[in-house]
């Protein structure tokens, strides 16, 4: 009985632990969102950003803890404008451009907020980022059909 | 006092009265054409709002009823109660509700009272209805909708002839030279955007030869060449851009009206409606018969050239993606309203999806039955 009861909480233990290391991990704090996105801005791995969908994947990934983290967190400045750097760099690479996709909720929290820090890029590219996001919420209430 | 309480009492009487007297007596409406179904109240272009296109046949209940004060027209909100017996796409079901633009002037709704019989002026009704709510202020009139034909797409796509200022006109003229202006700046940034991305090669326009895979079958080794997918895929090439304008499967249903794949204009608003909407169209999920699920499995590469290929993620909110396949090995290509090399498992959205859990799934590639071809 007491054997019994000892390999149920192993058990459940195990378990718990395994499906915890599935999940990806989550941010937190700001600084640890610069940490995983700065290295997608440094040259040459920003140069693969650009062309690689593989690299593109790993940083639409950073792109999307940063994003989950800044639901119940305040974003560092610092760390709005690297996401946002890291994320105008996969639109070359990535046509269905999944970082505004991505971006979404960040943009409906605040827009200002958005539009603000977008304004230290290029006009294009600010223009290209909200044209894109507005595509991604017509594509989720819309449809693509 | 006494009179006082008998004067209320009249008052609240005749209250009753009027509007037991003024009951609307419409009782279901059905649409003598196709209708654009929207969310909400509003049937400005810009709107954002629309539902579903709704096909012709379909009966409803009318639960409310909107004057628009710029028109005087109605807005008119529906309940479906049936479908009609004709291809409908299986998003839209029985119970769901829109707004619908109703016109007097150009009416395609036949609207019966509860006994059955058609009421040949309901504007009363209607204003009845519409005076227990508020109105609605438009902005805009949306004309007769209807779905797209075969003849609209080729015109679409038929390539326009850039206006050129006559002799006469002085070319500081303000609006020619603005408009000329325009058109080099949209060229010149369609060349920035093409140059910027990493454009695809040059997309060959001669004959596609049959797979290694396929050319032992003969109905697949027949598709590939037949005369209908080769018109498909032209157009397709003509279409479709190197970003994406998130409308993967409007474009797909362009390009299968246009060649004369298809009949009619699939309304179904997801990509993942398509196996249904497709199959509805005459058209046949390879991944049904077991001979060819398991060439194919989950691998887009081994589809044949010219099938439509359909995936899903499995999330309910999420509409899927559609693509078709051209080529085969190196000269693959997979078009919808963009064109890439790779298919949506490889590209970064797909790697992407694959690494939080939700990968893109191949639920069917649609092609057409030996007797169609």
């Amino acid at each position: 009985m007491r054997w019994n009861f000892q390999f149920f909480l192993c058990s459940v233990f195990s378990f718990s632990l395994a499906v915890a290391s599935a999940k990806p991990v989550s941010f937190h704090s700001s600084e640890e969102v610069v940490t995983a996105l700065k290295i997608f801005a440094i040259d040459k791995m920003a140069k693969d950003v650009a062309k690689d969908p593989a690299t593109t994947a790993d940083a639409l990934l950073e792109i999307k803890r940063a994003v989950d983290f800044s639901k119940d967190n305040t974003l560092s400045a610092t760390a709005y404008q690297l996401l946002l750097k890291v994320s105008i760099a996969t639109l070359k690479s990535d046509p269905q451009f999944t970082a505004a996709e991505i971006l979404e909720p960040l943009y409906k929290k605040n827009p200002e907020l958005f539009k603000k820090n977008l304004q230290a890029f290029p006009a294009r590219q600010q223009k290209e980022l909200l044209k894109d996001i507005e595509l991604s919420e017509k594509e989720s209430t819309q449809g693509n059909g | 006092m006494t009179k006082r309480f008998c004067l209320l009492h009249f008052i609240c009487l005749f209250s009753l009265w009027s509007w037991a007297g003024n009951t609307p007596l419409i009782g279901k409406v059905t649409l003598d054409g196709n209708f654009v179904g929207r969310n909400s109240l509003d049937f400005r272009s810009s709107a954002n709002n629309i539902g579903a296109y709704l096909p012709q046949g379909i009966q409803a209940s009318l639960l409310e009823a909107r004057k628009l004060a710029k028109t005087g027209s109605y807005g008119l909100k529906i309940k479906i109660s049936a479908l009609p017996g004709t291809v409908v796409s299986p998003s839209i079901k029985v119970g769901d509700e829109f707004w619908v633009y109703y016109s007097e002037r150009d009416s395609l709704i036949t609207f019966e009272d509860k006994n059955g019989q058609t009421l040949d002026d309901p504007e009363s009704d209607l204003l009845n209805l519409a005076s227990y709510g508020p109105a609605l202020i438009s902005t805009g009139v949306i004309s007769k909708p209807s779905l797209p034909t075969r003849s609209q797409i080729l015109n679409d796509l038929a390539p326009k002839p850039i206006p050129l200022p006559t002799p006469s006109t002085c070319l500081c003229s303000t609006q020619v030279a603005n408009n000329t202006l325009d058109d080099l700046k949209q060229i010149s940034e369609a060349i920035i955007d093409t140059s910027s991305q990493k454009a695809p090669a040059a997309m060959p326009e001669e004959e596609i030869p049959a797979s290694q895979i396929w050319s032992a079958d003969s109905w697949i080794s027949k598709y590939e060449s037949s005369p209908k997918v080769h018109e498909m895929i032209r157009i397709a090439k003509r279409s479709s851009s190197a970003h994406s304008k998130k409308l993967c499967y409007k474009y797909v249903k362009q390009d299968l009206l246009g060649s004369g794949m298809i009949d009619s204009y699939p309304t179904g608003r997801y990509a993942k409606d398509a196996v249904d909407d497709l199959k509805d169209q005459g058209m046949v999920n390879l991944l049904e018969y077991s001979q060819y699920k398991s060439v194919i499995s989950q691998d887009p590469s081994k589809v044949p050239s010219g099938a439509v290929i359909v995936y899903s993620t499995g999330e309910r909110k999420e509409a899927g993606h559609i693509e078709i396949k051209t080529g085969q090995g190196d000269a693959t290509m997979y078009i919808s309203d963009y064109h890439s090399k790779l298919n949506i498992q490889e590209s970064a959205k797909g790697l992407y999806k694959e690494k939080i859990g939700k990968p893109y799934e191949i639920i069917g590639v649609m092609v057409l039955p030996q007797d169609k071809l």
